[in-house]
């Protein structure tokens, strides 16, 4: 590099180190695109294999979520839940269900053996694409049916 | 179950109406309604494959399905049907995309009494939704992957030629 010059070289240099920084944003960016992509198939995964119902005596709802812009709806379907003992609770970006039926619910042989297993409560921990503000939700239950309105 | 089966079913299906002859099919079916939760009655509407299907909706009011695309079993087997000229009437009764919706189907099997003018008892139905409900969930938790699988989002999109 002897045939470069005081001002060339810092030219040089300013050049290989915004090559530098554009590589590094690259790669980023796509490291966190293909971590993201693998964290919702994993997710996907989980929330396939995972049973609907637990053995401490507790079902998973149905739930579904539709981005409408500036604010979501979560519509949980809640059958035979006691309307007045829903609980919606937010931490962070996660959502927290629980209802308690209004009466027992008993399966026979779920636990691949035979016997009975008893249910009497919902819970869900449903996953938000955001922080929650609990001022800005807005909850309606209808015939075991949830609709919680969530502004971003 | 795979779409390719799906294919096969629904010809395997239509062949044997056609060898037993039978006159005329109603099937029934969901339309999932964006506003679902806020709805008190529920509308049917349908397709019909011929003229003589239609004439079997004259005493009832269901509306045409005008608009929008359908998609799975119920197009795979009108599509089959009306290659055959099976009469056909596929009602689409206003009900939940994603949770097993037993008042919809009880709306749909009223509509069918109403057809066929024959009383068809829903009571019991209806005593047992929240049941239903509640066992239907692992199946329509496969459902609604099986139906990601077909694209059938699609159907809730806005189309581009109305």
């Amino acid at each position: 590099m002897s045939w470069m010059n005081s001002e060339e070289f810092d030219e040089f240099i300013k050049r290989m180190r915004e090559l530098e920084r554009k590589i590094r944003d690259y790669v980023e960016s796509e490291l966190e695109r293909a971590l993201r992509t693998f964290s919702e198939e994993l997710r996907q995964v989980e929330d396939t294999l995972r049973p609907m119902w637990h053995h401490e005596g507790y079902l998973r709802p149905l739930y579904s979520i539709r981005d409408r812009g500036s604010y979501i709806e979560v519509f949980i379907d809640l059958p035979k839940a006691d309307e007045k003992t829903i609980e919606v609770k937010f931490r962070e970006n996660y959502m927290y269900i629980k209802a308690k039926l209004r009466e027992e619910v008993v399966f026979h042989g779920v636990t691949g053996r035979s016997g009975e297993t008893r249910f009497h409560e919902y819970r869900e921990v449903i996953e938000l694409p955001f922080k929650v503000d609990p001022e800005k939700v807005r909850v309606d239950a209808r015939k075991g049916r949830v609709k919680i309105i969530i502004h971003k | 179950m795979p779409q390719h089966g799906l294919i096969q079913l629904s010809r395997v299906l239509v062949d044997y109406l056609e060898r037993r002859g039978v006159d005329y099919v109603i099937l029934s079916s969901g339309l999932p309604a964006q506003n679902r939760f806020e709805l008190e009655s529920l509308k049917t509407c349908y397709l019909a494959t011929t003229p003589r299907a239609i004439e079997l909706l004259k005493n009832t009011n269901a509306t045409p399905f005008e608009n929008g695309f359908l998609a799975g079993a119920y197009a795979l087997l009108l599509k089959e049907l009306s290659h055959a000229r099976i009469n056909t009437i596929l009602l689409l009764t206003e009900s939940f995309l994603e949770f097993p919706d037993p008042e919809a189907a009880a709306g749909s099997l009223e509509f069918v009494s109403r057809i066929i003018n024959k009383p068809i008892d829903v009571k019991e139905l209806l005593e047992q939704a929240e049941m239903i409900r509640i066992k239907a969930r692992d199946a329509m938790r496969n459902t609604m992957r099986g139906l990601a699988q077909m694209r059938k989002d699609v159907e809730q999109a806005i189309p581009i030629y109305t």
